[in-house]
């Protein structure tokens, strides 16, 4: 409702053209290469090694040139079940780092506490540990306590790659919101969980939902952990396994990645058109004003 | 009722050791130990949560019950338990109480940290001493390697050239279509940041299809270019050009696909920020007759710098990171090899696990200014607000 | 003052669910449904199918390999059978990352059961660290198989302990040229049986207008690879076996000068104007897929020769101009004698195994027999397979094993080739492809790279010394 009535407020220039026309032009470049991945995906395979997807435009119309072909083949077999087994994996993933980021970029934020700003650059420091170096130290540990393909192993392993960069924007989100709201909120007698939770949290939906978007994709599209830690028995495959499964030893790509790509694109765009909402103007203004 | 938040004017410039309440009960051996200890029992809670279900193995039991577990947990499960701990905070005495919420805040993250990252971090930095097959220890020698060795002195030349210009091309765009979309219409504007954000949905072996379809080469006799720039240059003349094997240019052809992936993040976080710059200050200055441009560099710039750093020190930290275009485009080949991708090759393909870590480590160890940085910033914007 | 009424009200708007948050709740709720939904839809099925029966010796097991796509539906087709057959409950998968997968999973105390790997190079070193079962202990007869799998492959798995690590499994061939017969036929040119023929071929193809080579390195990360075939098919027959198996270990030098010799040997082909396709200094950038494309050109094919592993006819219905029953124009010729000497090179996958339990052992028998042989040989195993085929058309799978009959393959090229292997092995002259046995450093870097630089005009001494200083 914020969002509702502020949205109107939104400055409309004397003259939007230049704009337009930018933003046509950098989109238009951006979606260049997708199309031509769209469009391929439509395509008899042999079409596509054959002539570039530029020259469908010569014959839009001639039925013979499209074919579903690709995407039946794609969601053929076992599609269903790795879709299941990605959604599985991905909700938790998102879900409990985004939980246990949001106490610790509070505590960073509006709470002092001794070795706090170091803390902070370590948390900070470990976006850069390469994924690749952590997955045999923890998977020895796995192993030792014989957690090895189940769902708690990935969901908090997700959770631990996820965590840097979560508490990371929620701090910085955070620490922005004015400090006239909490000292307001604590000389009206509110403790910290209660500013925590009935102030920063509502006024933090937009970074949170930015920050779910990405570890959602990010889960989504992850081929390592899954494949390290839940295994690639075609029952716990998860759908970038199963594509690469279906990419086969180069021969497949480009006739079922294009199509392939897309389907597994679906979800992910229904996520961020979902939650596109909660980045709206007006968010955290309200509450400043005045 | 517990205390008063600390809030900025309470805290002592450089404040690193002492609580701003009561000394007496928040300093001594055993305030620490209750900090620690309350910082260590949620995160030990949850574990044992989780795996204590052996049911959770998972050919046991149905997926549905899994995941409703799973999203029970990780919601009101944790979010109780952090309730449960807060409320026993509150029978501790005010002023230790204070001393150890923040740890209760801050010890589930930090243990996870410390388990997944921190732990493997130590143990690759120990091996970055040792042979390649880890047995025995042999000093610096594989640091001198990576600092002497002509492909390892190419490969981080070449990150660095990577880490200033991905970011400046994805956060510059990302920021100027962030600034321009908003705006325009709304729904011009949710159809245009669609378009930008596509790329991130896609998994990254459809990318690299992707620009196989782009940069695509094939000499004459091999039939039709089936790659849009070889096509376009054949309309304009050209021969066709194997792009990918063009030094150095080859480099900047990789980057433009990092480039085109990073910019819906920075576009993303950036708008959201954007969005979250008042009204009344925006309304402010455009009745003191700024333009649009002064208003943006005056008032949106400002108030957005601390997001800007937050965006670029994270496509900066992934673009360090960046393997997998170099590894499925080039493979390294042609002077386009990276330090992270040498890494893996280092690790994975050549069983060569002391250079392998001590590239690793080199990554840790050059992100160490930006932490600078950060850290700074950090301080400066709390000493304002 | 006013402030503090707006922080009033918005803390008891979020004290309870009004609309936003009440949103916010409903979207969570949305998705979890919705996964929830999704897994019981995908999920419920997967529970059933572990229940399968299964007596008390019987194995169970995940038996881990590299080939993917439809390669890999053929083993899981295979191990189906071999389910059937034999109540056992064994699981196929497969993976394009197959190296680097083991390796963490080994590493991580997390191995599969029976693995098996296209890269002999590598069993010693899983066997130095411990983490595999000899054959020995298993209680494999060592010379039966090496009567029948030949000594040679079997000598890939002896390690520095003495004892055997390798099971072979299945060879592919490489030592094999296609080229377009109606043209060939046309224009009265005779199958070429030494290295000379085949340049005087060549020759005669360009002077009669035509392109005689097509070639196509270019494989992304592993762009190169489809060179380093053709300088192994020449060292072996130039220099022998003797030099081809010191130059694999290293006990000669890489850039030895009967290296060297046979990168200018074919450089005598790949070098000389006008022979390939598209010019020599532009093949790493041709895709290998791409590579048969000319093949099928009309009306005059493009090229008319191309050296690629048996694997590339399963490509050919993808090439643009592909037309249907086109596949039946390209017949094969072996790769031509070099002073008189021939030679068998390949690939092959070797069975490894990390868990000796006796049931795991038993199965790995099975499955190098003859009889086993013949059902991985083709989908219906040549009508004659014990057991039947494994059922998925189109994928043939050469013999490991000597006696495994020619006649289990159904297209006269899958005859053809199992008759030369089986040859090969029965006389110990089957050769690996040597990149699969080098340290990866070079065998899956330098090496390649080297063909790339080499097919741009560096000289083969210094691309070969690059090498040499590159082995670790």
């Amino acid at each position: 409702m914020t969002a509702r009535t502020a949205a109107p407020s939104k400055v409309r220039q004397s003259s939007p053209w230049p704009i337009y026309l930018t933003i046509g032009l950098v989109s238009t470049m951006w979606a260049i290469p997708a199309i031509g991945l769209l469009i391929n995906s439509f395509r008899e395979p042999r079409s596509i090694r054959a002539s570039g997807w530029w020259t469908v435009f010569g014959h839009l119309f001639d039925s013979t040139a499209w074919t579903l072909g690709n995407y039946t083949r794609v969601l053929d077999e076992g599609f269903g079940n790795a879709f299941a087994n990605t959604l599985a994996v991905s909700i938790p993933s998102v879900v409990i780092p985004i939980t246990i980021a949001a106490f610790a970029a509070y505590a960073f934020a509006w709470m002092d506490f001794p070795g706090r700003s170091w803390l902070f650059a370590l948390v900070v420091g470990l976006m850069v540990v390469p994924l690749q170096m952590a997955l045999i130290p923890i998977l020895r540990i796995y192993t030792t306590i014989g957690v090895t393909g189940t769902y708690p192993a990935v969901w908090l392993a997700h959770a631990g790659f996820g965590l840097p960069l979560a508490v990371y924007l929620l701090r910085n989100y955070m620490g922005s919101l004015p400090s006239s709201i909490i000292e307001s909120a604590s000389i009206d007698g509110a403790d910290h969980f209660a500013i925590f939770w009935r102030l920063i949290v509502p006024l933090s939906v937009p970074v949170l939902a930015s920050f779910a978007i990405f570890q959602f994709l990010w889960v989504w599209n992850d081929y390592l952990v899954a494949l390290v830690f839940l295994g690639i028995e075609p029952n716990v495959r998860v759908v970038t396994v199963e594509l690469a499964d279906l990419a086969g030893r180069g021969e497949g790509a480009l006739n079922l990645m294009p199509a392939a790509a897309f389907v597994s694109m679906i979800l992910p765009l229904a996520v961020f058109f979902g939650l596109q909402r909660f980045f709206v103007r007006g968010m955290t203004a309200g509450s400043v004003k005045g | 009722m517990t205390t008063p938040p600390m809030l900025k004017e309470e805290i002592a410039p450089g404040a690193g050791g002492g609580s701003p309440v009561g000394p007496d009960a928040s300093k001594g051996v055993l305030a620490w130990l209750i900090r620690i200890t309350s910082a260590l029992i949620l995160p030990i809670v949850i574990a044992v949560f989780f795996f204590a279900f052996g049911f959770l193995k998972r050919d046991d039991v149905s997926k549905s019950v899994q995941v409703l577990v799973a999203v029970v947990v990780g919601i009101v499960g944790v979010w109780a338990m952090y309730w449960g701990m807060d409320r026993l905070i509150n029978l501790l005495p005010d002023s230790l109480g204070a001393s150890v919420r923040p740890f209760v805040f801050v010890g589930p993250a930090m243990v996870i940290l410390s388990f997944y990252l921190i732990y493997p971090a130590v143990n690759t930095t120990i091996i970055s001493f040792k042979d390649g097959r880890s047995q025995n220890w042999i000093g610096l020698d594989n640091y001198t390697r990576i600092f002497t060795e002509s492909q390892y002195l190419i490969s981080i030349r070449n990150s660095l050239i990577w880490v200033i210009v991905v970011p400046v091309l994805a956060v510059g765009i990302g920021l100027a279509f962030a600034t321009m979309a908003d705006k325009i219409s709304a729904r011009s504007e949710s159809v245009s940041k669609s378009v930008i954000f596509l790329p991130m949905a896609i998994s990254f072996v459809g990318a690299s299809v992707v620009w196989t379809f782009v940069y695509s080469f094939r000499p004459e006799g091999f039939g039709n270019q089936i790659g849009l720039l070889n096509a376009l240059g054949g309309v304009a003349g050209m021969s066709p050009v194997n792009w990918l094997a063009q030094k150095p240019w080859n480099n900047l052809m990789l980057m433009v696909i990092l480039v085109w992936l990073q910019t819906g993040f920075s576009m993303v976080i950036l708008s959201s920020a954007i969005k979250g710059v008042p009204d009344v200050l925006l309304e402010a200055a455009r009745i003191d007759g700024a333009t649009e441009w002064e208003a943006f560099w005056k008032v949106v710039f400002p108030s957005i710098l601390s997001t800007i750093v937050v965006v670029w020190t994270t496509v900066l930290i992934t673009v360090w990171k960046v393997f997998d275009i170099v590894w499925v485009m080039t493979g390294g080949r042609d002077g386009t090899q990276v330090v992270a991708q040498q890494m893996v090759q280092e690790f994975f393909t050549n069983r060569n696990n002391g250079v392998g870590a001590a590239l690793a480590v080199l990554l840790f160890v050059a992100v160490l200014p930006i932490l600078v940085i950060n850290i700074r910033r950090f301080r400066a914007e709390e000493a304002v607000r | 003052m006013r402030s503090r009424l707006v922080i009033r009200t918005l803390l008891r708007r979020y004290s309870f669910p009004k609309e936003d948050a009440l949103k916010r709740v409903r979207w969570i709720a949305v998705l979890a449904v919705l996964s929830i939904v999704a897994a019981a839809c995908g999920g419920g099925g997967d529970t059933t199918t572990t229940a399968g029966a299964s007596g008390d010796s019987a194995a169970e097991f995940t038996l881990f390999g590299a080939p993917t796509g439809v390669e890999g539906d053929a083993l899981a087709g295979f191990v189906d059978v071999y389910n059937k057959e034999t109540g056992s409950n064994i699981t196929y998968t497969g993976s394009d990352d197959f190296e680097s997968q083991l390796r963490i999973r080994v590493d991580g105390g997390d191995p599969p059961a029976v693995a098996f790997t296209p890269q002999p190079g590598s069993i010693c070193t899983w066997a130095d660290e411990g983490a595999l079962v000899s054959l020995e202990t298993m209680g494999f007869d060592i010379a039966q198989m090496e009567a029948d799998h030949s000594k040679y492959w079997m000598d890939l798995g002896l390690c520095a302990d003495g004892q055997h690590y390798g099971v072979p499994w299945f060879p592919n061939f490489k030592s094999i040229v296609f080229y377009h017969e109606p043209t060939f036929t046309a224009q009265g040119y005779e199958i070429p049986q030494t290295w000379d023929d085949m340049l005087a071929l060549s020759q005669q193809i360009v002077d009669d207008g035509m392109t005689p080579w097509c070639f196509g390195f270019e494989s992304g990360g592993a762009t190169g690879w489809p060179g380093t075939d053709w300088i192994e098919d020449i060292l072996v027959r130039q220099s022998g076996s003797a030099t081809y198996s010191d130059w694999v270990n290293h006990k000669i030098p890489f850039n030895d000068p009967a290296v060297v010799s046979a990168f200018d040997t074919f450089g005598q082909l790949f070098l000389t104007p006008g022979f390939v396709l598209g010019g020599a200094e532009n093949v790493a950038g041709v895709a290998f897929q791409d590579s048969p494309g000319p093949l099928f050109t009309d009306p005059t094919p493009g090229c008319l020769m191309l050296k690629q592993g048996s694997f590339i006819s399963n490509m050919f219905g993808d090439q643009p101009d592909y037309e249907a029953g086109e596949e039946s124009e390209i017949k094969t010729f072996a790769f031509p004698s070099i002073d008189g000497n021939v030679g068998a090179m390949g690939g092959g996958d070797t069975i490894i195994v990390f868990d000796g339990a006796a049931e795991n052992v038993q199965v790995v028998k099975d499955w190098i027999s003859a009889d086993w042989g013949c059902t991985l040989a083709s989908a219906s195993g040549g009508g004659i397979a014990k057991y039947g085929g494994h059922g998925v058309a189109g994928v043939e799978r050469l013999p490991g094993n000597k006696d495994v009959d020619p006649n289990c393959y159904e297209t006269d090229a899958g005859k053809a080739f199992a008759t030369s292997v089986t040859a090969a092995l029965a006389a110990n002259t089957f050769v690996f492809d040597a990149s699969d046995l080098m340290p990866a450093v070079v065998g899956q870097g330098t090496f390649w790279t080297a063909m790339v630089d080499w097919s741009r005009g560096a000289s083969s001494q210094d691309v070969t010394a690059t090498v040499e200083a590159s082995w670790p």
